[in-house]
């Protein structure tokens, strides 16, 4: 019995094993408890930017979709958008990518920054890419899911939210002027120390937002800026910044590729566009706006060199000649159309530098109808949205934006005639993902 | 470590200081050499006596002039034997006639079934091997009652999916927990790589990998175990929630040294193949539909993109490719099998090695496994015995895709009128080409797996033994794939090379102490074991390579790579108590106090009781006037708790992740953890019924059981604007009611003929039946799909508009809002906006996720050398909702696939009254909806197996075998034919949309032939 004790004794020697047995902690990955320093502020922003690629991916397809400039063969995904039934699912992506990027912004935005040890200079870079990340983000998501009708955009979140809170949408004027007031901020303070982004950049993006929130006094003053700094020149060639985004003096903003991520911008546009009738599935809409202009004017280099025309299809490929490309997001050539344009709304008339902006976009491009004189307003504002819709179309949604600022028609479905703004501004709002319905009841 | 160790050490010490005493010792097994534990012994003519231990181990004290000793045990022919003064004794029992007094495997532990009051299903060796799989968890269906059984596919090794008792989870792991020879093994997919991903590659991500089970020889099995209630599974604490399969292999015999070698080879076809329009039939209905959606039908050729990669019209008119037999083939298997066992009175061995080569039913896939084992066990004293399992299996895996990345998954993408390869020999549009995608890509998995247990039995004092055994199971796998550059769209190649790691260890230290006092008979377990899993996964990726022969990602341009680490821990203090009076009246309790790493730091530590009780009216005195005609009579009642612990491993953190910007360090919110995270907890109550009759002739076993899972496991959809979609949290709960009847009857016996049946028929309905306070109605999990949780439904059910009909005056399709109301897509679009808004607003619950029924019936017909054994399975009640058929009626418009042929019976003209609309040209509405649902019930033709077998006179050999045996050859359903196979349509997906699948893939029916020989 005595050894059977012992045995026992044995026994609970070993089941007395400590619990410290079970403390096992991730091997990898951050905790949260970890993000007090500048440090991981930095990281959080650089993760945002990260996150930022995923946000933008889609824009282009589903944008030149709604504006029918391209046509989907055989893409069940994209169909809806040719048709003006907006579906769930690529906008849920995109509502959701949206606001996990802010999620990462608000987080560095929520953190006493100022008062952690570090330099002046390191906080007012990771502030100043805050506040200009936070203004991209919500300027395309409150130009996709504004409801025209009511006005009413997406909730305006401006620190991390819990899983238990509830919000409701925010007016897109409200969403508008955080926007502007993150725009601005980072211009302050990316002017004091540069980070991803720098002063110029957020000036050019700055130049943008004002201009399709129709504040073309700073519009005018940004692009202005952006073209008197020198810092950027056109390409010689239409085709040289989409061949080398990362090293063209036309880029002011690129999202850069990253070759060990799944979601890039330019994988998504390459495969739409590619010219391959059974590989890639989006090509030019031979009924749209775009593709009459490019009947119009053959010698424009913009339809020569960017499109690929094969017996039965015209492919839009020429943007993205490959899909490990820095997604180009802010293009010289658009701060010289917006210039001109805002220059005009704020004056109601024509100058010579209108005019001068007009042909530096029309002359690279080698296109006929080189503007001498001065017309009427309207009639440049008309030359001035075609050579928008040429210079810019297939990029980041700008013809989407620009018809909408303009409340121009779309061409109907069949080609044939158009469809009055009216008609079409609430079908082409981004339906809320069901689920945030759901949670929060979002209803605009 | 090295403080357990030296406890081991001291351990050993202590126990070798027992060997003293004069008593005579020895074992009891059954005739398989099975330990019998609880034998009675006495010394005839007094009452002097003693029981067998935990492995049928005594020792007894003989007085002066006692020499005969007399076994006796319930359900055994009792024994006398003479010790003619020989101080170790060997003792066989043979069974009596009942097989209700099989030994059967517990948890830790064995009972005899007459005595066993919880719920456990038994398959032996002889059963587990007459449908020839590559592993062995697919042969339980249809012999144990209440088990589920889908193989996911017919590609060689690849995973099955078993629910036992229907699934008690939502998202977690519904996996039973897998037990061999005590180990607890990883079940699941080999591969930790998620290919696809890392390929870039969608469609790869739904490629199936290596079962990790198919690494144990279906051969080397000497008997399943089937945990079923919670008085068997509570044992397993906070991992038996699922069932536990627990499974023995087999073990060496005292006498004779035993070989046995089997040999089989075997050919396979498809179950069925889908039946696709042909050339003509499609371009016929392609321009109609050309033509319906309002096209100039001269335009058809031109440009309704039929015609591709350079394809004339001309070439696509004579062509008439089928592309099913494109990737289909006739698959053919070797099997061989040889084993060695025996041993003495001391010592008992097994060895065995395995050789399995296949080639499936897919074109390209290869598969190769070689298997070695080895169990010996020895008597290093009269009460210490040592011993140890080992295995170690390689297998070679070169794989296909089967589903949306190409090989059969495929064959719906490529028209009838397309080539397979151009005129100059290379393939005709790769990217989409069925057999492209197979021939241009190598996928082989390759690994290495050693299982091996060691174990220390000491009996202290009579009755009381000593077990300790340690656990590991190590597995190296190495992933390699290559994909061409002309599968991709952007014309590059892309190469991957997984390597992982897995190893995991369990110590357990058990004591059990049995005694018969009297009427009264004991039996106590205490333990604790301790387990630990690591995994590591090294990842490389190559993206690019300027020449097709440099496959390897080192050679690539771009180099990518991940890592992976995992680790968790589980302590757990266990116990259990048998008690019997009198053969009549039966208890057990069992409790297990489980602590997991997984777990949030509040919720670490669980407890899980349960209880059984039983009793053998057949036992009672008044009952002896009818038990010559029913020999057993036994009710049993078990209500107990078990825990899921599969709810990944850092889920209760919060942490954040790696996202890094233009080669800077970046991270981003990964997780948002729930510190209260714990296991699903399943409450379960079983009644049953065992029965014997007519001296064992008809033996039967109903079970009816309640099961309440409670704090679901969910990714419970939170706000996005958190950051994240999804949060792991415990929500909710499940319930599983059903019932079990297992009824085997021995039809005849006589000398020259045997005839025996066995029937098991389960019924089990699952239901939902709350997600907590906070949801009202359901949840929708984000992702694709049309996946919902929705409470009074069972899990998996899809949340689908109503399809109505076709209208038949315009042909188009008909749907129903919630008020009853059929409405027309342009009625649809004029007050929706969109078919996704109408959807949104009037979807509802719909479909069968689970079978109603499910079983098996089994037939076995000896006459003298000859017997004939048939098997069938069923299952009914469950339906499916056929993504071919959905992407068939699109066949023309956004998607470019050749559609089933059932579209041949679309509407054409008004007045015709069909159930196919129209085809058109006109823009998919890719939603699933209520017209795509189909009942798959069947029964199958599993096994039928004729054999001969004899002894040749003057030869050595003890018998030679031969055989032939069908496996799945005839099946009878009500599957619609655009249904690959009845049995398999979800694959090894989990809980969660289970009633719509696309691109699924058939099942293999067989010939084999074999030949045993035993020497």
């Amino acid at each position: 019995m005595k050894k059977a004790l012992l045995i026992l004794s044995f026994f609970f020697v070993i089941t007395s094993c400590g619990e410290d047995f079970l403390d096992i902690s991730p091997a990898i990955g951050l905790s949260e408890d970890k993000l007090t320093d500048i440090p991981s502020m930095q990281a959080l922003i650089f993760g945002a930017y990260n996150q930022s690629r995923a946000f933008v991916q889609y824009t282009n397809v589903m944008s030149s979709t709604m504006m029918r400039d391209a046509v989907i063969r055989r893409n069940v995904n994209y169909l809806p958008f040719f048709a003006h039934q907006i579906p769930n699912t690529f906008t849920s992506n995109m509502f959701e990518r949206g606001y996990a990027t802010l999620n990462t912004l608000n987080t560095v935005s929520n953190a006493n920054v100022r008062d952690m040890p570090g330099t002046d200079a390191d906080k007012n870079k990771i502030l100043g890419d805050m506040h200009f990340l936070r203004a991209l983000v919500y300027f395309d998501l409150n130009n996709y899911f504004t409801l025209h009708s009511t006005g009413n955009s997406v909730p305006l979140v401006l620190s991390p939210i819990g899983v238990n809170d509830r919000l409701s949408v925010s007016s897109s004027e409200e969403i508008k002027n955080q926007i502007e007031s993150d725009i601005e901020e980072a211009r302050t303070l990316l002017a004091l120390s540069a980070g991803v982004a720098d002063y110029e950049i957020a000036t050019a993006l700055a130049a943008r937002i004002y201009f399709f929130h129709k504040k073309y006094d700073k519009a005018y003053e940004y692009a202005n800026e952006i073209i008197n700094s020198g810092n950027y020149s056109l390409e010689k060639e239409v085709t040289g910044p989409f061949d080398n985004p990362a090293g063209s003096s036309e880029v002011i903003f690129g999202i850069k590729f990253n070759a060990t991520e799944v979601s890039n911008p330019s994988n998504i546009n390459f495969n739409a566009y590619q010219p391959v009738d059974n590989e890639g599935f989006a090509s030019l809409n031979t009924m749209s706006l775009i593709a009459t202009l490019r009947s119009a004017d053959p010698e424009d280099k913009r339809h020569g060199d960017l499109y690929t025309e094969t017996d039965n299809l015209i492919y839009a490929d020429g943007k993205y000649p490959t899909d490990q490309m820095d997604y180009i997001f802010i293009r010289y050539a658009e701060m010289y159309l917006t210039r001109a344009e805002s220059n005009i709304m704020n004056n109601n008339a024509v100058n010579d530098q209108d005019i001068a902006d007009i042909n530096e976009i029309k002359n690279r491009a080698g296109a006929s109808g080189v503007i001498t004189g001065l017309p009427s307003a309207v009639a440049t504002l008309d030359i001035i949205f075609n050579e928008r819709s040429k210079e810019l179309c297939f990029e980041r949604g700008d013809r989407y934006l620009n018809t909408r600022r303009l409340e121009k028609d779309i061409i109907n479905e069949n080609g044939q005639g158009g469809t009055a703004f009216s008609q079409y501004a609430d079908l082409l709002a981004f339906p809320f993902p069901v689920n945030e319905v759901r949670i929060h009841g979002l209803s605009r | 470590m090295i403080k357990k160790l030296s406890l081991i050490g001291i351990t050993l010490c202590l126990s070798l200081s027992f060997l003293v005493g004069q008593s005579v010792s020895g074992s009891v097994s059954d005739q398989n050499g099975a330990s019998l534990p609880g034998v009675n012994i006495l010394i005839k003519g007094t009452s002097t006596g003693t029981i067998t231990d935990i492995d049928g181990k005594f020792a007894i004290d003989l007085g002066t002039g006692q020499e005969v000793l007399v076994f006796s045990f319930t359900g055994f022919e009792t024994v006398e034997v003479g010790v003619d003064g020989r101080s170790e004794l060997t003792i066989n029992m043979l069974v009596a006639a009942s097989q209700l007094n099989e030994v059967v495997i517990t948890g830790y532990g064995t009972q005899i079934r007459k005595n066993l009051s919880s719920s456990i299903s038994k398959i032996d060796a002889g059963k587990l091997n007459r449908v020839p799989a590559s592993s062995f968890e697919g042969a339980l269906q249809g012999r144990a009652a209440g088990v589920q059984v889908v193989n996911s596919s017919a590609v060689s090794g690849s995973a099955i999916k078993i629910r036992i008792r229907g699934t008690s989870s939502a998202s977690a792991n519904s996996e039973p927990l897998y037990v061999i020879d005590g180990v607890v093994m990883e079940s699941g997919a080999i591969s930790a790589s998620n290919p696809g991903a890392e390929l870039r590659d969608f469609s790869l991500q739904l490629a199936h990998n290596t079962n990790a089970l198919s690494s144990i020889n279906p051969n080397d099995i000497e008997s399943l175990e089937v945990l079923k209630d919670a008085a068997a599974t509570a044992i397993y604490g906070a991992r038996g929630a699922n069932g536990v399969v627990l499974i023995t292999t087999k073990k060496g015999k005292s006498g004779k040294t035993k070989i046995d070698l089997d040999v089989q080879t075997g050919i396979s076809e498809p179950t069925h193949k889908v039946e696709y329009l042909n050339g003509k039939e499609y371009l016929f209905l392609a321009q109609e539909a050309w033509y319906n959606g309002g096209n100039d039908p001269l335009d058809f050729w031109k440009a309704s993109g039929v015609l591709i990669d350079g394809l004339t019209k001309e070439q696509a008119l004579r062509t008439n490719t089928d592309w099913v037999d494109q990737v289909l083939q006739r698959g053919q298997s070797l099997n061989a099998n040889m084993s060695v066992s025996g041993g003495n009175d001391r010592t008992r061995f097994y060895v065995s090695g395995g050789f399995r080569d296949e080639e499936s039913i897919f074109v390209g896939n290869d598969y190769r496994r070689i298997s070695t084992r080895m169990n010996i066990d020895h008597n290093v004293f009269d009460n210490i015995r040592i011993g140890a399992n080992l295995m170690y299996t390689n297998i070679d895996d070169k794989t296909v895709p089967i589903n949306w990345a190409g090989g059969v998954g495929n064959v719906i993408s490529n028209l009838p009128i397309w080539p397979v390869y151009k005129e100059d020999g290379t393939f005709f549009n790769p990217t989409t080409n069925a057999l492209a995608s197979v021939e241009l890509r190598d996928i082989n998995f390759k690994s290495n797996t050693f299982l091996g247990s060691w174990h220390l039995n000491a009996s202290i004092v009579e009755g009381l033994v000593f077990r300790s055994e340690y656990g590991l199971n190590l597995l190296s796998n190495h992933d390699r794939q290559y994909s061409d550059a002309l599968l991709s769209t952007e014309g590059r190649a892309r190469a991957s090379s997984t390597i992982g790691t897995r190893t995991s260890w369990n110590f357990k230290n058990l004591l059990n102490y049995t005694k018969n006092l009297g009427k009264h008979y004991i039996d106590i377990l205490g333990g604790v074991e301790m387990q630990k899993f690591n995994r590591n996964v090294n990842n490389l990726i190559g993206d690019g390579f300027f020449n097709s022969t440099l496959r390897t990602p080192q050679d690539a341009a771009n180099l990518r790579s991940s890592f992976g680490d995992v680790e968790y821990a589980f302590l757990s203090y266990l116990g259990r108590l048998n008690y019997n009076y009198d053969d009549k009246y039966l208890l057990s309790v069992t409790a297990r106090r489980d602590g997991s790493s997984r777990f949030g730091k509040n919720r670490r530590w669980g407890f899980f009781p349960a209880a059984s009780v039983g009793y053998i009216l057949s036992e009672e005195p008044f009952f002896e006037p009818i038990k010559r005609t029913v020999n057993l009579l036994k009710f049993r009642a078990s209500y107990g708790r078990s825990g899921n612990a599969e709810i990944g491993n850092f889920a209760y953190l919060s942490t954040y992740s790696q996202s890094n910007y233009d080669n800077n360090s970046g991270v981003v919110l990964g997780n948002i953890g729930d510190d209260k995270l714990g296991w699903e907890t399943t409450d379960q109550l079983n009644l049953g019924v065992s029965m014997e009759l007519f001296n064992g002739r008809i033996r039967g076993e109903f079970d009816y059981y309640d099961k309440q899972t409670s704090d679901l496991l969910l990714p419970f959809p939170v706000s996005r604007l958190t950051g994240v979609n999804t949060v792991q949290t415990n929500l909710g709960e499940m319930s599983n009611k059903g019932f079990e009847i297992s009824l085997t009857t021995t039809n005849i016996s006589t000398k020259d003929i045997l005839w025996e049946t066995e029937f098991t028929v389960a019924r089990n309905e699952n239901k939902v039946v709350s997600l907590g306070p906070n949801v009202s109605g359901g949840i929708q999990i984000p992702g694709f799909g049309t996946t919902s949780i929705f409470e009074g439904h069972p899990i998996g059910i899809t949340f689908v508009p109503q399809w109505a009909g076709v209208d038949p005056a315009t042909g188009d399709d008909k749907y129903l809002d919630l008020e009853g109301n059929e409405l027309l897509m342009r009625q649809i679009l004029a007050q929706f906006g969109s078919f996704g808004n109408f959807a949104t607003a009037n979807s509802v619950v719909y479909g069968e996720p689970w079978p109603k029924f499910t079983g098996g019936f089994d037939s076995r017909f000896a006459y003298k050398n000859w017997y004939f054994d048939v098997f069938f399975t069923f299952a009914q009640g469950a339906n499916f909702n056929s993504g071919e058929l959905l992407s068939s009626k699109y066949a023309f418009s956004s998607s470019t696939i050749n559609p089933h042929r059932h579209l041949l019976n679309r509407w054409r003209n008004p007045g015709d009254v069909t159930d196919v609309s129209r085809v058109d040209k006109a823009p998919t509405i890719f939603t699933r909806t209520t017209e795509y649902f189909y009942d798959v019930d069947f029964i199958r033709m599993k096994d039928l197996t004729v054999g001969y077998s004899f002894t040749p006179d003057k030869l050595f050999f003890e018998s030679i075998g031969i055989y032939a045996k069908l496996t799945n050859f005839f099946t009878w359903t009500n599957a619609h034919n655009s249904i690959w196979d009845p049995e398999f349509v979800g694959g090894n997906s989990g809980n969660l949309n289970q009633t719509g699948f696309w691109r699924t893939s058939p099942q293999a029916k067989s010939v084999t032939v074999g030949l045993n020989v035993k020497f």
